[in-house]
């Protein structure tokens, strides 16, 4: 495909690690940092935190997913870098590709290395300091990939802010969604409550469209809950993609 | 090369900077886009270079369209702008990560225009001067080899010496396959290289003419104050008498003097366009 090729995704990467190396660095040394101190505290408080580490490796992993993905495309914070990034021979497709990679998988398989070979230093170091029993952590566990199906839906929204927003887009962007969240319940509560009058709603999972009788109308909440579930879960990334692609398509400087 | 056409373009819906504007250029030339402040240069660069979109019209090169931002558009040229920002890393850094994307880069063409720019060697982009990240830039764009340069002021902040520097390596670099467009308000710094002028006030181009067909029609003397032949075509008071665009009736070439061909542009001399046109 002509406006899709992997060697210029692989130089977009490259161009990324590069010039955020700085940043990369730090954030890894904060990763290691923080655990450190989850440990110290925890040595100070008979293991209080350390018991609770895959609960702060999912809270810690969606906070830091948002923040990165609100700091991609950060050759749009200045006039005379998008200059540059808009000029790069790469298609917006593959410019697009690579942001929602290293923001996506790239932040998450980072984050989660680093975070488990700090844990693993540390675990020798707890045990030779403190007495307290030190659980296992285990980053590879249903609760985390619940987490990290999560994230990268809220992500999309914050790739596409990054995408619009000159200026701290962490913020406006989480400024819109609350907005726009506050319209959306509304109108999709709305929507749902009309959409579930033309369905059946037999409660065993599969979607069958009925007759509709007027004088049997019954809402059920499991369906509203399952619109609800299809639109979050499997449409709202996709729709934020798509309109990060078409920012940056659209960009002007 | 580069075309233009029926470019319609505003920034406020009131005021229409660019209204059917149309432009067309040939390989193998090095045009210079004059200007006073606010004429539209950096906007007409910019809608060539694809940062901003026509409202109406249509701007290419090579027939790619600027508005695509095709991978095979960008490659087609490089864009110095006059303000730019350059990540913090090294030169070498900077080349690696950069060059790959232009198919044509040749390291040692970067190689021997740095070194005559004495860009600095290894050096950390961030420590550069304005005027060291601009000689850079140029190497860079240069050794690009890419068919078309944009160059929005390329002579701000360059020294005296880097000026004439620059002037010596663009006249080496194009070929008959490349147009460069300089874009400046300085014109004493590119008057010896160009060999296209483009005139653009207020939106509009007054003048799209080549040196050859400029000599050739006319020539730049000095007249005395009284002096009223029908030959001349502009004067304006100058040290030791008027300086004066006087129809070339002789067949003797003059250089051609880019200060008061301005002046007589901007300042709508239509006598002297007419007999350019014709």
């Amino acid at each position: 495909m002509k406006n899709f090729c992997i060697k210029r995704v692989f130089l977009l990467i490259q161009k990324e690690f590069f010039e955020n190396l700085k940043i990369v660095g730090i954030g890894f040394a904060s990763i290691i940092g923080f655990v450190f101190a989850i440990l110290m505290i925890s040595g100070y408080n008979g293991g209080f935190m350390w018991h609770y580490f895959n609960e702060i490796f999912n809270t810690t992993l969606i906070l830091g997913g948002i923040a990165i993905a609100g700091m991609a495309f950060s050759d749009f914070r200045g006039k005379e870098r998008t200059i540059t990034y808009l000029t790069l021979p790469a298609s917006h497709l593959e410019k697009s590709f690579t942001q929602l990679l290293l923001t996506s998988v790239g932040f998450i398989i980072s984050y989660t290395a680093v975070f488990y070979i700090s844990y693993l230093m540390f675990l020798g170091l707890g045990k030779l300091l403190f007495t307290f029993d030190i659980g296992t952590f285990n980053p590879f566990n249903e609760t985390t990939y619940k987490a990290i199906f999560n994230l990268i839906i809220i992500q999309s929204l914050f790739l596409a802010g990054a995408s619009i927003f000159k200026r701290v887009p962490v913020f406006f962007t989480g400024l819109y969604i609350f907005i726009f969240s506050i319209v959306f319940m509304i109108i999709a509560g709305i929507m749902a409550y009309y959409l579930s009058q033309s369905f059946d709603a037999p409660g065993n999972g599969s979607i069958m469209f009925s007759s509709v009788n007027s004088d049997n109308i019954t809402i059920d909440s499991l369906w509203t809950g399952k619109i609800f579930e299809i639109f979050f879960m499997y449409l709202l990334a996709p729709i934020f993609w798509a309109i990060t692609y078409f920012n940056v398509r659209e960009k002007e400087v | 090369m580069i075309e233009i056409n029926n470019l319609t373009f505003s920034y406020k819906k009131s005021f229409k900077l660019f209204d059917s504007l149309n432009l067309s250029t040939k390989k193998g030339h090095i045009y210079g886009l004059l200007g006073k402040n606010g004429a539209g240069k950096t906007t007409l660069l910019k809608q060539v270079s694809g940062l901003l979109f026509p409202k109406d019209g249509t701007c290419s090169i090579d027939q790619l369209p600027s508005k695509s931002r095709s991978p095979e558009f960008l490659k087609k040229f490089y864009f110095i702008p006059e303000e730019f920002n350059t990540p913090s890393i090294s030169v070498n850094k900077y080349i690696k990560i950069y060059s790959p994307f232009y198919p044509n880069f040749s390291l040692s063409d970067y190689e021997d225009y740095a070194s005559q720019l004495n860009v600095p060697e290894r050096t950390g982009l961030n420590k550069m001067s304005y005027g060291q990240k601009k000689k850079f830039l140029l190497a860079f764009g240069l050794a690009c080899n890419t068919d078309v340069v944009i160059m929005d002021e390329p002579t701000n902040g360059l020294d005296i010496p880097s000026k004439s520097t620059f002037r010596k390596i663009i006249t080496a670099a194009i070929n008959e396959d490349k147009v460069f467009i300089i874009s400046t308000h300085q014109i004493r710094d590119i008057d010896s290289i160009i060999d296209g002028v483009i005139i653009l006030d207020n939106g509009v181009i007054r003048f799209n003419n080549f040196i050859d067909e400029i000599s050739e029609k006319i020539k730049f003397t000095t007249t005395t104050e009284g002096d009223t032949s029908e030959d001349i075509l502009y004067s304006e008071p100058g040290l030791g008498g008027n300086k004066s665009i006087c129809k070339n009736t002789t067949k003797d070439y003059t250089k051609p003097d880019m200060e008061i061909l301005f002046n007589a542009v901007i300042a709508k001399n239509s006598k002297l366009v007419n007999y350019l046109n014709n």
